[in-house]
């Protein structure tokens, strides 16, 4: 068995770091956790870290201009920030500074989890297959064809983007925000549930003729796509 | 160098009126003093032109007219330079010539003894006096005045050259000056116009010791300090609102995952998933009113902005609503001009496009139709066919927490949306108003407008 991954965690909140530290282990990471940003810098420019946990603000330097020297030193490891700065316009200047994920305050530790393997996965496989495989789910990317167990699902040029997008991210959960941001190129929040809507005629098309669901719902948090054979 | 923004230029229309206020005062100047001058030189000749002219009276008193033609023909004999060369003419009282080199008597009538100026044919100018002389006889001296005249000619064409040149140094001095300061107020409109963007200068240059307009640079200098200082804290009490309320409601919420990974069922279960809701709600309700201070501290601020095509955006925000119009069985119709191209942050304008929506889907839905257009300008115009909205309501609807103001049954949501829409729409120089829409039977219907 290979070695578990290692995560850098950088956070000045004794109390939040607790946290996260004790999220990550649970989903089977090794932590290591540094309270000051330019120690944190230091450690992160000596490599071995598979993912970086940033949050955005630090006491003696920010989390913003932290990613853009990580960048500029050619640290490899993808970056998640956390913030307590949750508006779309903070998640888009994150982003923009170099971040791979940008996670508001307050998260649930799941999520957290989910970022970070899909964080990891982005990095170790950037470039998928002609076609995914994922529990029934069969998608041929370039003729964007769907199968469910064989059958052919019939499915609109948007609802084809989304069940794509949920395949990157097999297994973990992806919010209404990843979804707004990489399938629509909108950032916003929206105030309805607008994606919901449009999450469950997938989820209709996916399911009809079939006994369980291949998306599950996570309260929330957003969406996963489930790898279970139906029987 | 002209600030942006002027279409003339202040300066060069000063130096233009300075020039001419000295053309006019010196031309006034010039002209007096040499309407002065010309008047002293033809006095000057005409009393020598008289004295002349009184020693020849007491000869022809004294000696008659003989005598007189004597002494007429001595004088011309003792003639000087042409420049002032004397002329008489001598007739007796049936016009024969008896002295003098005169050709012919001027228009003069002798008995008034007149003076006056003739031109002979070979170009001399002559000032003369002429007299009744005993017996009819009729006398005139004169005196060529070509070298007087010419001098004063040269003396008109020195004050005219004197006068242009004075006009031109003026308007060139006031231009160069003029130069300097629009130099200076266009340092200063540099860094106003500047101000918000990245790396922008901090303050416009101020000499020491300075004059009004280094004392005006210094007052806008910590004008923009101060306004710097006020966004910067504003800026930082709302990351520090966002940090002090995040990081507490991060615990609870993650206490309240915990317990429900637990395993708990029925009740309790319940009750902690809707105090995760709780929680997910007054977030959204936090983030909402940090958007709107956002929005309100750079309302108008456009400098910062980076291009961006709404109606691409529209159309991407029109897909996403499509199914939920669908769902809600509404009609949902999009006019959408190719290119609406305006300086706009893109999560300020979706958010404003999103609201506007959200808003009629839950208060126009009963119409069973709504519509958005996208035009240049921008204009954004969103319009349903819901109950409409009081006249006397419609102030009130872009204010925070006044969504009870709109009637019926009160949907969920934070009432902030309409609030977000103003907000952003005033960070980007454009107004929202609501008017009565296409209303039919169902209701008066509103029309949501912002331009």
């Amino acid at each position: 068995m290979s070695a578990p991954p290692r995560i850098l965690l950088i956070e000045d909140e004794a109390a939040i770091a607790a946290l996260v530290r004790e999220a990550l282990e649970e989903g089977g990471f090794v932590v290591d956790w540094c309270d000051h940003g330019e120690e944190g810098l230091r450690v992160a420019a000596a490599g071995g870290h598979d993912a970086i946990v940033l949050d955005r603000m630090l006491p003696e330097i920010e989390g913003l201009s932290i990613v853009r020297r990580l960048r500029a030193a050619a640290v490899a490891a993808p970056v998640l920030m956390l913030s307590a700065l949750a508006r779309a316009e903070d998640r888009v200047e994150g982003l923009d500074a170099g971040a791979d994920d940008y996670l508001g305050k307050p998260f649930e530790p799941f999520e957290l989890v989910a970022r970070v393997r899909a964080l990891m996965r982005r990095a170790t496989n950037p470039l998928p297959g002609a076609v995914m495989l994922f529990g029934e789910l069969e998608v041929h990317v370039k003729a964007r064809r769907v199968h469910r167990a064989g059958q052919h699902v019939a499915l609109s040029p948007r609802e084809f983007d989304i069940l794509k997008f949920m395949m990157d991210h097999a297994g973990d959960v992806v919010t209404r925000e990843m979804l707004l941001r990489e399938v629509w190129g909108l950032n916003f929040d929206p105030q309805t549930n607008v994606i919901d809507v449009s999450m469950s005629r997938l989820r209709q098309r996916l399911d009809e003729g079939f006994a369980g669901p291949v998306i599950e719902t996570v309260r929330g948090a957003g969406f996963r796509l489930l790898g279970g054979v139906a029987p | 160098m002209n600030l942006p923004g002027t279409r003339q230029s202040l300066v060069l229309g000063v130096a233009a009126q300075v020039a001419l206020a000295i053309a006019l005062a010196s031309a006034v100047v010039f002209a007096a003093i040499y309407s002065e001058v010309r008047h002293s030189t033809r006095a000057l000749a005409q009393a020598a032109i008289d004295a002349d002219l009184a020693g020849l009276v007491e000869a022809d008193a004294a000696e008659g007219p003989a005598g007189l033609s004597r002494r007429i023909a001595d004088r011309l004999a003792f003639s000087p330079g042409a420049g002032d060369k004397p002329y008489y003419r001598l007739e007796d009282s049936a016009r024969r010539v008896l002295a003098g080199n005169l050709p012919a008597w001027p228009d003069a009538r002798p008995e008034v003894s007149p003076a006056g100026q003739l031109r002979l044919g070979d170009g001399a100018t002559v000032q003369y006096r002429a007299t009744l002389l005993r017996g009819g006889y009729r006398l005139l001296a004169g005196r060529a005045v070509n070298g007087a005249e010419a001098w004063l000619a040269r003396l008109a064409g020195l004050f005219a050259a004197a006068l242009v040149a004075m006009a031109a140094l003026a308007f060139a001095i006031g231009r160069a000056a003029g130069a300097r300061l629009n130099a200076r107020l266009a340092a200063i409109g540099v860094v106003l116009g500047a101000f918000g963007r990245e790396g922008a200068p901090a303050a416009a240059p101020v000499a020491d010791p300075g004059d009004e307009i280094d004392g005006l640079t210094a007052q806008i200098n910590s004008l923009l300090e101060r306004t710097r200082h006020l966004l910067a804290a504003r800026q930082e009490l709302s990351n520090i609102i966002a940090h002090e309320t995040r990081n507490p409601l991060m615990h609870v919420s993650a206490r309240i995952a915990r317990a429900r990974a637990q395993g708990l069922t029925g009740e309790v279960d319940q009750q902690l998933a809707a105090a995760q809701d709780s929680i997910r709600q007054l977030q959204r309700m936090l983030d909402a009113l940090l958007d709107i201070a956002a929005s309100e501290a750079q309302r108008g601020e456009m400098n910062s902005l980076p291009e961006l095509d709404l109606a691409e955006l529209a159309r991407r925000l029109v897909e996403l609503y499509q199914p939920s119009a669908e769902d809600l069985g509404l009609r949902l119709e999009a006019e959408i001009a190719p290119q609406v191209p305006m300086r706009g942050e893109p999560v300020q304008m979706s958010s404003l496009i999103g609201n506007l929506l959200d808003n009629a889907f839950k208060y126009g839905a009963g119409g069973g139709w709504i519509r958005i257009a996208v035009a240049p300008g921008p204009v954004i115009v969103v319009e349903d066919r819901g109950p409409g909205i009081d006249p006397a309501l419609r102030e009130g609807i872009f204010e925070r927490f006044r969504r009870a103001a709109r009637g019926g049954a009160s949907p969920a949501g934070h009432g902030l949306g309409l609030a977000l829409v103003r907000a952003v729409a005033e960070r980007h120089g454009l107004t929202a108003r609501v008017e009565d829409g296409p209303g039919d039977e169902g209701g008066r219907g509103a029309r949501f407008v912002i331009a």
